[in-house]
């Protein structure tokens, strides 16, 4: 094979840096909607304020976690690379959320529980699913050969998703200090609308972060071929 | 500690994570590029 034919670079599809911009831009507004304009909560004063970063942050855990799952599924029945991607991508960002998640709910709980940290279900199984995915990552990191990689990590993907309905589920099961979910119905509008405005800022920001991810897990492919092909030409491999 | 002190280490604690690891995204598609091209410009040369 030619140099010539070397496999091409992929492109950033041209969506992708306007939505960036945008998502930051909702981003910064609901941010401040949430920090200058709700007023303090009657039992936790400005601490409710939290509550804009910890629950978006944990709610779109859930769902990069979803993707995860379905991306993996789809990765064993269909067999394309492309499942596997977007499988590692949103385990990416959601490992990054779940950390965020642990570590605000830990700023949290010190001025209003009186520990950074209790051994409480809720707690104990989102530390237990930061662990499966900080695992699902290292598997990656650590298998060489991309079809095993694709396929072991697919089996984790799938087997640590059942981790998320328990962690859901938990402050329901059993008895725990995390206060159940709320709802509309049972938080104020303006507390409910900060909450919303911060979620649809967070899962904007984790699109465009997962798009960032699965166009660097196309590069790296790319590398990896572009090595192949250099490694069986003969020629030097600057790496 | 005041109430806020904890508001803003979790605000301030959301904004860094999501700036490094967009940093980190950044960096690592700029190293793959690099390395990519640096290949490509190898061969080439031989």
């Amino acid at each position: 094979m030619s140099s010539t034919e070397t496999a091409a670079l992929p492109v950033r599809p041209r969506w992708h840096r306007p939505f960036g911009t945008v998502a930051l831009l909702f981003f910064i507004a609901a941010q401040a909607f949430g920090y200058f304009a709700t007023a303090p909560e009657r039992d936790m004063g400005n601490l409710q304020k939290i509550m804009y970063v910890h629950v978006p942050a944990a709610w779109i855990a859930f769902i990069a976690f979803t993707v995860v799952f379905g991306a993996s599924v789809l990765y064993l029945w269909k067999r394309h690379e492309k499942y596997d991607h977007a499988a590692a991508s949103a385990a990416e960002v959601g490992t990054v959320l779940t950390g965020l998640t642990l570590a605000l709910g830990s700023i949290w709980g010190r001025p209003t529980w009186g520990v950074w940290w209790t051994w409480d279900p809720r707690l104990t199984t989102t530390a237990i699913l930061f662990l499966i995915y900080l695992s699902y990552l290292s598997l990656r990191a650590f298998t060489e050969d991309e079809e095993r990689r694709a396929r072991w990590s697919a089996a984790v993907g799938i087997l640590g998703f059942l981790n998320v309905p328990i962690v859901y589920m938990s402050v329901r099961w059993w008895r725990t200090i995390h206060q159940v979910q709320s709802t509309p119905g049972t938080v104020d509008s303006d507390y409910a609308l900060a909450l919303r405005l911060n979620a649809f800022a967070f899962l904007f920001l984790f699109i465009y972060f997962v798009a960032s991810r699965y166009h660097l897990a196309r590069l790296e492919r790319t590398l990896e071929a572009r090595r192949e092909e250099a490694a069986l030409a003969g020629g030097p491999i600057h790496v | 500690m005041s109430e806020w002190t904890y508001v803003n280490a979790a605000y301030a604690l959301t904004w860094i994570t999501f700036a490094v690891y967009a940093v980190s995204l950044h960096r690592r598609r700029r190293r793959a590029e690099s390395q990519a091209a640096e290949i490509t410009t190898g061969r080439k040369r031989s």
